[in-house]
């Protein structure tokens, strides 16, 4: 179990103290894939790295399983250190090594024989899928490729905690997943626990437990990830949440959408969004049938499921034609079946 | 004393060979020695300049002021004088002022200092996101600077000696010229002094000829250890 508490941290700069994290309080379980999303400088990266003592607290208490890791120093720090893999944005693999050497050097720090290091390197490398790539240079590999070094690299030494700093910040959608695959593999076929730092709100929706928001230093909001994403209490968490399920502000259906309102001057645009159970209820249909009159042309719709799988999410834009009684009557019944209706062109 | 017009440079004649042969053999490894001798110093006071850089420990600030103070000054000054100037330092070191040993001291002086900022500038070119992957797995500093700054900054490292032993080169002929052996006393006494321009011709080419060799050898090794 990780606990942080009442951890802060600030930084001298010429233009004066600037505090990188602010009063921060949190607990990660054993096992847990925890998220911490925020944008950039919000001290997510600060606040991770006091984990392994790359940052020191100015206040606070930093504890892993009960031991006091801010208060380690010499070679009580790096041996801790060992116990805990890091996997960063752009990889920081080293190009004078090969995938085998680069997946070996934690092995070589901790002192592991050569005969060994090199078959427990290798197996890595089968279990990241780069068994035969082994003898490669980072030069020659792609950008997914060089990350999955650097995840076997974290798990070379068994750490009980793999931290991801923004791993697939600099990765193309497709490398992403593949790579969150591999992540989501390796929580459950070794019980590793994860702490994963990211601006992206689908990589905390795919394969985090928990997540906590982080701004200007402050945690403001944090929880399991079904409830964050379905009910978020903060603007700046409703932001990412948004972000993430709201397809609404994409070029072509701001487009689609203009064009409608020039078509038909009085309809409604209107986001509907489903939570939970809802999502399999034919809760429209049931509007159509109570409203003959109202007419409904969709835009946009998507469907997305959270965390633990057992939830989901979804929005459904569409444009409600007819008289406005019926619209109101439309709207009213849907806020009485629980779906959140905003109404974004009022005709 | 011979003919001196153009046609001066060719009279192959007038070259002994052996002497050319011996004093080619002096320069190399006069150059060699000093290269290994400064490529050691270099890389020690380089990695002192690193560490020592951007510290806020108030001693390391002024260690690192005053390595940088002398690594300025020794690259300042030219070498002829600065060879006068280590005479004595030379006497009690190597117990001669003339020879090719005796020059070894003032060719390592002026050309450590040299190496050394190069040495610093290649370590700063380590990506620092590496350097901190290091940490974060447990190496010790040592441990970073053996298994990831070396490695690591590699090709700079060779790439910044060869450029060294190339003035370092230059440097043995001037220690030459005041009477420490090789090439450039060879050209000096035997050719300048003695109106024998074939000599001087010959030990140009030879100089050129080894000077050709260490930037081929350096370009090699630089390619062979880069795998970007």
């Amino acid at each position: 179990m990780i606990e942080l508490k009442d951890i802060s941290k600030t930084f001298q700069t010429k233009e004066g103290e600037v505090k990188a994290v602010n009063n921060v309080n949190l607990t990660v379980n054993s096992g847990e894939v925890y998220g911490i999303v925020g944008f950039s400088g919000a001290g997510k990266s600060t606040l991770v790295r006091m984990l392994n003592g790359l940052e020191m607290p100015t206040s606070g208490e930093v504890l892993i399983d009960g031991t006091r890791i801010d208060t380690l120093s010499g070679e009580k720090l790096r041996d801790q250190r060992k116990k805990i893999g890091m996997i960063f944005q752009h990889f920081n693999l080293l190009w004078s090594r090969t995938v085998l050497e680069n997946i070996m050097f934690p092995m070589e720090l901790s002192g592991i024989s050569k005969a060994e290091r090199v078959k427990k390197a290798q197996n890595l490398a089968d279990l990241v899928g780069l068994g035969d790539r082994v003898h490669s240079y980072p030069a020659q590999l792609s950008g997914g490729q060089k990350q999955r070094v650097g995840i076997a690299r974290a798990l070379a030494n068994d750490p009980d905690i793999l931290i991801s700093d923004e791993a697939t910040s600099a990765l193309d959608p497709q490398t992403t997943d593949e790579v969150l695959d591999l992540l989501e593999h390796i929580n459950q076929q070794m019980n590793l626990t994860i702490i994963i730092i990211t601006h992206e709100m689908h990589v905390i929706r795919r394969l985090a437990d928990s997540v906590a928001v982080m701004e200007d230093g402050k945690l403001i909001e944090k929880g399991p990830v079904s409830t964050v994403f379905t009910d978020p209490q903060e603007e700046l968490t409703k932001r990412f949440v948004n972000s993430e399920v709201d397809k609404s502000q994409t070029p072509d259906i701001k487009q689609i959408t203009a064009d409608l309102i020039k078509k038909y001057p009085q309809g409604k645009i209107v986001s509907l969004k489903f939570h939970g159970d809802q999502v399999k209820l034919p809760i429209v249909t049931e509007m159509i049938r109570e409203f003959p009159n109202v007419t409904m042309s969709i835009l946009e719709g998507s469907i997305h499921q959270i965390g633990d799988r057992q939830s989901a999410i979804g929005t459904l834009f569409v444009q409600l034609l007819g008289e406005p009684k019926d619209i109101e009557g439309a709207l009213d019944f849907l806020n009485k079946m629980r779906v959140e209706t905003k109404v974004i062109n009022n005709g | 004393m011979g003919e001196q017009g153009l046609s001066s440079y060719f009279q192959f004649n007038n070259v002994n060979w052996p002497n050319v042969w011996n004093a080619a053999w002096e320069t190399l490894w006069m150059t060699v020695l000093s290269v290994v001798i400064v490529a050691i110093l270099g890389i020690l006071l380089g990695l002192l300049l690193y560490q020592t850089d951007g510290s806020k420990n108030i001693a390391v600030k002024i260690l690192n002021w005053i390595v940088g103070f002398f690594v300025n000054v020794f690259r300042s000054i030219p070498f002829i004088i600065l060879i006068v100037l280590l005479l004595p330092v030379t006497q009690v070191i190597v117990g001669a002022i003339t020879g090719a040993k005796a020059a070894i001291p003032s060719l390592v002086v002026s050309a450590a200092p040299f190496y050394a900022r190069l040495v610093q500038i290649a370590f700063n070119d380590v990506d620092s996101g590496v350097i901190e992957a290091a940490y974060s797995m447990g190496a010790s500093s040592w441990q970073v600077v053996w298994k990831v700054l070396i490695p690591e900054s590699l090709p700079a490292l060779v790439s910044g000696i060869t450029v060294t032993a190339i003035s370092l080169i230059g440097y043995t002929a001037m220690a030459g010229a005041i009477g420490a052996g090789g090439l450039g006393q060879l050209a000096y006494t035997d050719g300048f002094q003695s109106y024998n321009n074939a000599i001087t011709l010959a030990a140009t080419v030879v100089i050129v000829i080894i000077v050709f060799a260490f930037q081929y050898l350096g370009d090699l090794v630089t390619k062979k250890v880069d795998k970007r």
